[in-house]
């Protein structure tokens, strides 16, 4: 069964490294972003099983449409509230400046026991090559299990 | 590789004449360890902390070293030149994308 790296952010220059980022180590993994809480959250109702990862960003722009409407795409603690409520399956890493958000994405995931990394930002985009790869190596390699051995019986 | 290696993240391949060779983890670094276009006979990925391997993977973009039996090799390899390896810190990760495996 084929695991999936699934990540809230909506800034295009960050996916853009991001990517390159997991593909140096990761290259058994793809990787969906979502740019909206709503669509992520749709997503994972079907795919928690089969996600090894969540990164979560918490402030979203607003999306625009062709007819120049706005819509708003919610936050990263819209999802992290929809896991909170489901047992934990995978280990989340959030990053975002938002320190006051990021912290009550941590408090609300870890309440419910699921195993949260938190990265801090900094510079304009080399945190991600810096500490973010960091933190989404540590969360992935400790996803790792010893194997099951085969039961035989007669 | 020596066991004075300093505490922290590392990239590693081990080339074709069974010799580990390991750069200071950062991005892209595989292909720059031997250089050159030089083949490799495993390469991944690996911790050290408090002095001792808390966990080597075959994780590479680079190399598809996807047998796990190079893997063991390098644990191996490692121990032989006197590297403490602790319990599980030996995970395997598979090609098919499952999730990742401890083998040692």
């Amino acid at each position: 069964m084929s695991l999936e790296i699934v990540i809230l952010e909506d800034c295009i220059d960050r996916q853009t490294i991001m990517t390159a980022c997991l593909a140096d180590r990761f290259r058994h993994y793809p990787v969906r972003f979502f740019e909206a809480a709503a669509p992520m959250i749709a997503y994972l109702e079907s795919k928690l099983k089969t996600t090894i990862v969540i990164a979560l960003d918490h402030d979203l722009e607003f999306i625009q449409d062709a007819n120049g409407s706005l819509t708003d795409p919610g936050t990263g603690r819209d999802v992290a509230n929809f896991l909170a409520d489901r047992p934990p399956t995978c280990p989340v890493v959030i990053h975002s400046t938002n320190s006051p958000a990021a912290v009550g994405i941590k408090m609300t995931l870890d309440e419910a026991n699921w195993t949260t990394y938190r990265v801090v930002p900094f510079g304009d985009l080399e945190w991600i090559s810096e500490i973010w790869i960091q933190a989404m190596r540590r969360a992935i390699v400790d996803t790792a299990a010893p194997e099951i051995e085969p039961t035989h019986s007669n | 590789m020596a066991v004075d290696v300093s505490d922290g993240g590392y990239v590693y391949v081990l080339d074709l004449h069974g010799v580990i060779h390991v750069l200071p983890d950062g991005p892209h670094l595989h292909p720059k360890v031997l250089g050159n276009a030089q083949p490799v006979e495993h390469a991944g990925d690996l911790t050290i902390q408090d002095g001792r391997i808390s966990d080597v993977t075959n994780l590479s973009g680079t190399f598809a070293c996807d047998d796990r039996e190079g893997l063991h090799n390098v644990a191996d390899e490692l121990r032989r030149l006197g590297f403490d390896i602790e319990e599980e810190a030996v995970r395997y990760f598979p090609p098919d994308g499952s999730r990742p495996v401890v083998i040692a």
